[in-house]
């Protein structure tokens, strides 16, 4: 039996504004068992990154957490003061963040700032945490680490960068790490290499991963199980083979459909029509509805609710998927 | 970074140079006769004749330019036409003076400006905020002649606490270095603040917070560090700008310094000595200028290169 590390119930992040309340994160349930690798993927603006920054307690102004709990190991982090959070953040649940080339302070040196994680968790020495760090450095793979740990973040490339973040987050051992497009802004070559070494310490720390991406690719190497987000709420969540080998929900079909195959000759791409609505809108009905292909006269009125299938071995959020397709592959719906 | 420096001081040469010939053609643009007024009242028009001649009054201006420049060269301002003492010789025993004042008024201005900025900072749109921000706009408001009259009114004149004038103990130096001090303290204090509160949305900053790190030290390592570098360039200029403030505070308080020295000779009509007086600050002016640059630079290398 999976053991859970990270649960997450009913969690809304709402922006409240004086013009209205933008719905950014809206009734999530997610489950992170230990040691695996979950997904969240979504298009720019869905809430995904709000998600991540919902449990480490970091949401930017005006936004709030309004409903839900979120449980490590059983504790509910929503509850907790900054003081207690401080002790939780970058110990028991680390984050990368996307961009290497910002997310390090300019005027720290490397080697300084994966020891001042160390020694805000841990009571040891300004030395011992220094060691450390040069061991974190070497553990990432970057070369010559003594020398490395002195330099600036201006000194190293991309992918160097993006390995010290890693080293920072990991320095703790935390139980979590939740690593939000840590590959995007870098080069292919560089996140096959990054991606390869976070696989392989998360089997070497046995930590599990919460993988926040909006690249169908990286989630296929990566992931164990996917949650797919839309406008602040998940629209399916299944293993990520089952999602590959049979998307059921349009917005996955859409999402799928979107990616230029290699094998074969494709005139166009078959991109999805329309954009993400805002986190201001008011829906009754389903929020996908107005660019869904599927869509009937129900999916404007109600909302439908994540239904789970095979013995919850996969979760659907669509009116149409029971009815039309139960049992039987639809294809990828195309646009008619 | 060498390279830099090296170019920087070769750049600064036509500039000193370029001020020399401002400064000897402003002192020829002054209404008034210099050897009117060596000569005294009552003095005869011969009289006057054979010192404009004795002086090199008569030659033409590059003449009078070019003798001026040679002796600049040499080390040599020419005389004090009041007391015939060495421009140079005077202006070192006065610009020590004025060096000191600056420099207390810009440690007030650094030490109250940036803590005042921080205190904005870590609580932005609060009441502490709102009340550092008024006196600073106060601050900056206030010419500092004019608060330096109402500092010596309050203080010495009422309460009787400070010595009205001079600058002789660490009592005679409080109210001049704070009247000074207090303009470029206002300023360093809102650059610090919105410096500050523009490092608080870079994305480090949110990263050291996933990190747990502690807030104060998010605030003055992580956040501070950053923001104090365009606030050094501030702190640069406002140097410059003291020295031109030290004019008038020294006139407020009876200091004799180099800008009491440089008005008192422009009452004179003491031209070589307004001359040598006003280069020397221009030059001081302009090394600062130059050394802020430099700090700058290295300040400021790693966000160059991004």
């Amino acid at each position: 039996m999976k053991e859970t590390l990270l649960e997450i119930e009913g969690l809304k992040t709402h922006f409240i504004t004086k013009k209205g309340t933008g719905r950014v994160v809206d009734g999530i349930d997610l489950t992170v068992y230990k040691g695996e690798t979950l997904g969240i993927v979504g298009e720019s603006g869905c809430g995904k990154s709000m998600t991540s920054l919902s449990i480490l307690q970091l949401v930017p102004e005006p936004g709030k957490i309004v409903a839900g709990s979120i449980k490590l190991n059983g504790d509910d982090l929503v509850t907790k003061t900054e003081k207690q959070m401080q002790a939780i953040r970058g110990n028991h649940i680390s984050m990368i963040f996307q961009e290497p080339m910002t997310s390090l302070n300019p005027v720290i040196t490397v080697g300084e700032q994966i020891a001042e994680t160390i020694r805000a968790h841990q009571p040891i020495s300004r030395k011992e945490a220094r060691i450390k760090s040069i061991e974190m450095l070497r553990l990432v793979g970057i070369p010559s680490p003594e020398e490395r740990a002195k330099q600036e973040p201006y000194q190293l490339s991309g992918g160097m960068r993006q390995r010290v973040v890693i080293a920072m987050a990991l320095a703790c051992n935390p139980e979590l790490l939740i690593a939000d497009e840590p590959t995007t802004a870098l080069d292919v070559t560089i996140q096959s290499q990054i991606i390869k070494l976070m696989k392989d310490l998360q089997k070497e720390l046995n930590m599990a991963v919460l993988f926040i991406t909006h690249d169908l690719g990286v989630v296929a190497e990566s992931c164990d199980r996917v949650a797919v987000m839309y406008a602040g709420e998940i629209v399916e969540k299944s293993t990520t083979e089952e999602l590959f080998r049979k998307p059921k929900h349009p917005y996955t079909k859409g999402l799928l459909d979107s990616i230029p195959k290699i094998n074969e000759v494709q005139e166009e791409l078959t991109p999805m029509k329309g954009s993400i609505p805002s986190p201001f809108t008011e829906h009754s009905g389903c929020k996908f509805a107005d660019r869904c292909p599927l869509a009937t006269d129900i999916c404007f009125e109600q909302h439908p609710s994540l239904v789970a299938y095979e013995n919850d071995s996969y979760q659907v959020r669509c009116f149409h998927y029971n009815e039309s397709t139960s049992g039987k592959d639809v294809g990828h719906a195309k646009q008619s | 970074m060498l390279l830099f420096i090296i170019k920087r001081l070769l750049q600064t040469i036509p500039v000193i140079f370029g001020v020399t010939l401002v400064v000897f053609l402003i002192m020829q643009m002054v209404p008034g006769d210099t050897a009117q007024v060596l000569a005294g009242e009552g003095a005869s028009q011969e009289t006057i004749e054979d010192l404009r001649e004795e002086y090199g009054l008569n030659d033409p201006l590059h003449v009078q330019y070019f003798d001026y420049m040679k002796g600049l060269l040499q080390g040599d301002m020419g005389q004090s036409l009041k007391n015939e003492r060495p421009v140079i010789d005077e202006i070192m025993v006065r610009l020590p003076i004025s060096i000191e004042l600056a420099i207390y008024a810009t440690i007030v201005t650094i030490i109250f400006g940036i803590t005042a900025g921080i205190i904005s900072a870590v609580r932005p749109y609060s009441a502490s905020d709102m009340t550092v921000m008024v006196i600073a706009l106060l601050g900056i408001s206030f010419p500092s002649f004019w608060l330096g009259m109402i500092l010596m009114f309050i203080f010495s004149v009422e309460l009787q606490w400070l010595p009205v004038s001079g600058w002789d103990s660490v009592q005679h130096m409080v109210l001049p270095v704070l009247a000074l001090g207090t303009a470029g303290a206002a300023i360093v204090a809102r650059m610090t603040r919105s410096s500050m509160l523009e490092v608080v949305r870079q994305d480090y900053i949110r990263t050291a917070k996933a990190k747990g790190i502690k807030n104060y030290l998010i605030i003055y390592k992580h956040t501070l560090r950053n923001a104090l570098i365009p606030v050094i360039t501030v702190v640069g200029l406002q140097f410059g700008a003291l020295l031109g403030g030290t004019v008038l505070i020294e006139s407020v308080f009876a200091i004799n310094g180099l800008g009491r020295l440089i008005l008192e000779s422009i009452r004179m009509r003491d031209l070589p000595m307004v001359q040598g007086g006003v280069l020397v600050a221009s030059i001081i002016f302009v090394l600062v200028n130059l050394f802020v640059d430099i700090l700058y630079k290295f300040f400021n290398r790693r966000i160059d290169i991004n």
